[in-house]
Order: structure tokens, then C-alpha cells, then sequence
């Protein structure tokens, strides 16, 4: 449809209305019939903005489609002519329902004959149609007298009271509910050309986004400016003192980290080794190093002694490599003394649950071997840390 | 000089638009190159204090673990002075032991060999009861130097019944080996 006209559609202000099925209608009483009405967009913005800024929201119609309300609504076609200065307005009806709208160029001042109804083009009921005219009610006389004297086809007035017309009576009663009224609007192309950026409540929204965005683009660069030189002197600074702190902690933390794991844990190791060994065994010497070698010397009561010994060192996971250098027995065959070298796991032993060591000894009776005896070996058990 | 006509004047003035129009944009895109440039060093920064900022924050634990360590060997390593550290952890290995009532016998120092981060090694002999010896163990180090026990030697004292001969070799360690170390690192 916006093919047929002459201007493109976002010029023009338009609007539709459902017509009542039509059982003569050529497309057939099913096919649904509608009216569009189409004006140019700026005829209605200057009336538009009048209303609007006498605070009102104004709703546009074709006055044409209910001038024929205060007439006798004749129930055959009918014509009525709205007669102006310059230029008339000719609207057919059949049954009160709107066939066609039209301008033709005759008026108070303007044409010499009114076209006939052939030029008219009243349709194919032309010669039944009633034809009526309207106008300001002050001129009705000389309006009558000049459709009379220039020939025109027999006219009746529309009987419309003084300071009023058609078109006004036409809407005061047609009781046409708004909404089923054909409005005419604006067209629109997209959402947004709907937004209307003229009102000062939205120039001033306008404005304010305008400074945000403009302050959004240029605060980085003033940031830059202004706080570069205060974050360069403060990250200088903490730069330095971390170098110091770094170089000081570190440097301390792994001194100490250092001396702790390296500090072999004997007092663990002595008093597993005297855990291990049975009652009433004396170790003399007993020698461990840094490197984890173990060589012990100690007096057992017999040889089975000796194996218990070495297989609860071995079962115990402290110690490893468990070797019996030598195996005599005393002078006077009462006891066994043997020479063992081992090699004790510094890690495991440092690891162990401290509740092991602190386990009350017994298999041994510490307080018979805690100081011992003159020119004895030394006793099994350590005196506890 | 003759008036200008209108034709020159029109000339005249579209050169002075365009001189201006250049002027104009190429200021303005010089003042935006050096604010850019700006912003560049500006955010450059930012991320090498971010980055310092990470790179300070285990920092925290490690002094908190430091501070412990020290407590527990009761011993700041700032403190150390290297000249006199061997005299003065000798004197306090000598001082506990008769403390804890072991008869100090012979000490031997020696400095250590390069390739150890000790800055010497002492040789402790002494004699004492079994606990006594038992507790100079557990406070040596504790006792304020960097010690380490490399070996410990006990066996009985033939002639003091009820007592037991001790011989220590003790490492006393070079703490500005670490400073090197780390200074070395940085």
C-alpha cells in the first residue's frame, strides 16, 4: 500500500479502520474490508504543537467521516460536501458507512461550475445518491445561492446549528468510542524515531548523559596525569623497602630453616636405641653423627639378646643397615658384648609423634640404670630431655 | 599593493580555513598522542605495583615463620656478629655445661673447611652426670649461636662412677654465607 503513495510513509500521518462486511462486495462477504486515511505529517504537527503546549494530547480523525451525523441519514448512497474558500471536501456514503473522502478544487472563491457528477465520481449509484452540502452555518444562504447559480446538482443543507459545523456536531454525537475511532499518527520507521528529544526534562537528561560520557572518556587520561607522578614516588619507595624486607627475611628465614633441619635429633635417637635394647643391657660407647652412622658398643646377657636387639632396631623404621661387627662373649662367659654400626634416618626420627618418646618406659627398670655403677658401661636408658 | 579581489580573497581565506583546520587536528592529535602515551605509562605502572603488591604477600607468613624460628633457637641472626660468634658460642657452650654441672674438659676450634657453611667447629669434651649431658643435648641449640651437632659421642667415665663422658663436634654456622647467597640471588 505505501507504493500508492506519492510521498514515502515516514512523511505522512495514517491511519485504518475495519469496515462493516459488505455482501455486495466484489472480493465477497468474507473478505474484510478497511479505510485508510492518509494525510501529510506536517499538516497535523502544527496543530499538534499548539495542543501540546496548551497541555493537552490531542487524538486526529477525518472530520469527514461523522459530518454526516447531523444530517436526516438517508438509507440510500448519499454525498456530502463540505464547501470551503478555496477548496471543498466531498465524502460518500452508502448506509452511513464512509465509501470515499476527496478535495476538489472548488470553493466560495475558486471555480466558475461545479464539476458534475460524472467528474464527481459518486460511483455507480450516482444518479440515486441524495446530495447534501455543509459549510459555516453564517454562509449557508450564500453557499446555497452559489451552488444554485453555478448549475451544481440540487443541494440540501446539512442542518447545523450557528457557531458550529458538521464535523463538530458530527463527533459531539456520534458517541463513537475512542478507541474505534480511525486515528491518525504519525508514521514511524523505527523504535528509534519514536523518542522525541524536544522536551526539557529530556534535553537536560540529554545533557547530563553527555557530561558522564564526556567524563568517562577523559577521566582515565586525567588520571593518568594527576596521580602517575604521587603512585611513581610511593611505588619508588615501596620498592625499596622491599628490597630491604626481601633481602633481610629471606636471607634470615632460610638461615633458620637451614640450622632447624640440620639439627639431627639425638636425644630421639638415643632414647629409641635404649627402647630397643632389652632390661639390664649396658651401651658403652655409643657414637652418632650428622650423616646418620650409628656405632654402639654394649654388653647383653646372652646372644639372643643380641638378635632382639637388632631385629627391633630393624622392625623399628628409625634404623637401617643394622650390622653386628662383632659378637664375644666376656671373660667369664656371663654375658655377650657386641660391637653394632647402623645408620639412623634423621628425617624419620625428627617425625616421629612425640608421644612415643614421652611413653613410659617398660621393659625397663630406668631407675636401676640411670646412674651406673663405677667403671660400668653407661645404661641403656637416657635420662629423658 | 594592489587591492585583492574577490576571487583572491575567497582563496585567501579557504587557505587560512584549511592552515587552521590542519593546525587544529594536528595539535589535537598530538596533545591525544602525549595524554595516551601518558595513560600507557600511567597503566604500566598500576601493573608493576600490582605485581610488587604480589610479590609482597607472602611476606606476612615468612616473617611470622621467621619470627618463630628466632624464638625457638632464641636466636636473631642480625645480631651475629662474625668475627666474635665462634668466642662467644664456645663461651656459652662452656657456660651451660658447667651450669648444668658437666666438668668441661678439653675444647678444640678449628676453622671449617670452604666448601661448609660453618665458619668453624669446635671439639667439646666434658664429664658429667647422665642427665646433665642429656640436657646440655637438648640446650645446645638453643643457646643463642648457630650450632649444629655433627656428632655425638657417650660413653662411661671409668673413673667417675655414675657419670659419662661426652664429646662433642659442634659446627658453628657462617650466616654471611646466606648474605652472599641471597645477594647472589637478587
Amino acid at each position: 500500500m505505501e507504493s500508492t503513495f506519492t510521498l514515502p510513509p515516514e512523511a505522512l500521518a495514517w491511519g485504518w479502520q475495519l469496515l462493516p462486511a459488505d455482501p455486495k462486495s466484489p472480493a465477497g462477504p468474507a473478505q474484510p474490508e478497511a479505510l485508510v486515511a492518509v494525510v501529510r505529517k506536517e499538516v497535523l504537527a502544527d496543530y499538534k504543537a499548539v495542543f501540546t503546549a496548551a497541555g493537552l494530547n490531542p487524538v486526529f480523525t477525518p472530520a469527514a467521516l461523522v459530518r454526516h451525523v447531523p444530517g436526516p441519514a438517508p438509507a440510500g448512497p448519499y454525498a456530502i460536501l463540505e464547501v470551503g474558500r478555496a477548496s471543498s471536501e466531498l465524502a460518500c456514503f452508502t448506509a452511513g458507512v464512509v465509501e470515499s473522502v476527496r478535495v476538489i478544487p472548488w470553493g466560495m472563491t475558486k471555480g466558475d461550475a461545479i464539476p458534475g457528477a460524472a467528474e464527481l465520481d459518486l460511483g455507480t449509484d450516482s444518479p440515486r445518491r441524495k446530495l447534501f452540502f455543509s459549510c459555516d452555518p453564517a454562509q449557508r444562504a450564500a453557499v446555497a445561492a452559489r451552488l444554485r447559480e453555478h448549475g451544481g446538482p440540487d443541494w440540501e443543507p446539512l442542518p447545523v446549528p450557528p457557531g458550529s459545523s458538521a464535523a463538530i456536531v458530527g463527533l459531539s454525537q456520534s458517541n463513537i468510542a475512542m478507541g474505534g475511532m480511525l486515528r491518525l499518527e504519525p508514521q514511524t520507521r523505527s523504535a528509534a524515531s519514536r523518542f522525541d528529544f524536544s522536551g526539557a526534562e529530556t534535553k537536560m537528561w540529554l545533557r547530563r548523559a553527555a557530561v558522564l560520557l564526556a567524563l568517562l572518556l577523559v577521566l582515565p587520561y586525567v588520571e593518568a596525569v594527576l596521580l602517575r607522578p604521587l603512585i611513581a614516588k610511593q611505588f619508588s619507595r615501596t620498592r625499596v623497602k622491599k628490597d630491604q624486607l626481601v633481602g633481610v627475611v629471606d636471607r634470615e628465614l632460610h638461615f633458620l630453616q637451614y640450622l632447624k633441619q640440620n639439627q639431627p635429633p639425638y636425644l630421639d635417637a638415643l632414647y629409641l636405641l635404649a627402647k630397643a635394647a632389652p632390661p639390664d643391657t649396658s651401651l658403652n660407647p655409643i657414637s652418632l653423627n650428622r650423616k646418620g652412622e650409628i656405632a654402639l658398643q654394649a654388653t647383653f646377657q646372652n646372644a639372643q639378646q643380641v638378635m632382639d636387639f637388632r631385629a627391633r632396631l630393624n622392625d623399628n623404621g628409625s634404623f637401617t643397615n643394622v650390622v653386628v661387627e662383632e659378637q664375644v662373649p666376656t671373660p667369664d662367659r656371663q654375658h655377650v658384648t657386641a660391637r653394632l654400626t647402623a645408620r639412623w634416618n634423621l628425617a624419620a626420627i625428627a617425625n616421629r609423634p612425640k608421644a612415643l618418646t614421652e611413653a613410659p618406659e617398660t621393659q625397663t627398670s630406668p631407675t636401676s640404670r640411670a646412674v651406673p655403677p663405677a667403671g660400668a658401661a653407661m645404661p641403656a636408658t637416657p635420662a629423658k630431655p | 599593493m594592489r587591492p585583492l579581489n574577490s576571487s583572491e580573497k575567497r582563496t585567501i581565506r579557504l587557505a587560512a580555513l584549511g592552515l587552521t583546520a590542519y593546525l587544529t587536528v594536528f595539535g589535537a592529535i598530538k596533545i591525544w598522542q602525549q595524554l595516551e602515551h601518558r595513560r600507557a605509562a600511567y597503566a604500566q605502572l598500576i601493573t608493576a605495583a600490582q605485581d610488587l603488591k604480589r610479590e609482597l604477600q607472602p611476606y606476612p607468613d615468612k616473617i611470622l615463620a621467621t619470627r618463630k624460628l628466632m624464638e625457638n633457637f632464641q636466636l636473631d641472626p642480625a645480631k651475629l656478629s662474625r668475627p666474635l660468634v665462634v668466642a662467644e658460642a664456645s663461651a656459652a657452650l662452656q657456660q651451660a655445661a658447667a651450669a648444668g654441672g658437666i666438668q668441661v674438659g678439653p675444647i678444640h676450634e678449628a676453622p671449617a673447611q670452604a666448601a661448609t657453611k660453618a665458619l668453624a667447629t669446635i671439639q667439646f669434651e666434658g664429664s658429667g652426670p647422665v642427665a646433665a649431658t642429656m640436657a646440655l643435648l637438648q640446650q645446645l641449640p638453643n643457646l643463642g649461636y648457630p650450632l649444629i651437632i655433627d656428632s655425638v659421642q657417650i660413653a662411661s667415665d671409668p673413673g667417675r662412677p655414675g657419670q659419662v663422658k661426652i664429646n662433642l663436634t659442634i659446627s658453628v654456622l657462617d650466616f654471611d654465607q646466606w648474605k652472599e647467597k641471597e645477594a647472589g640471588h637478587a
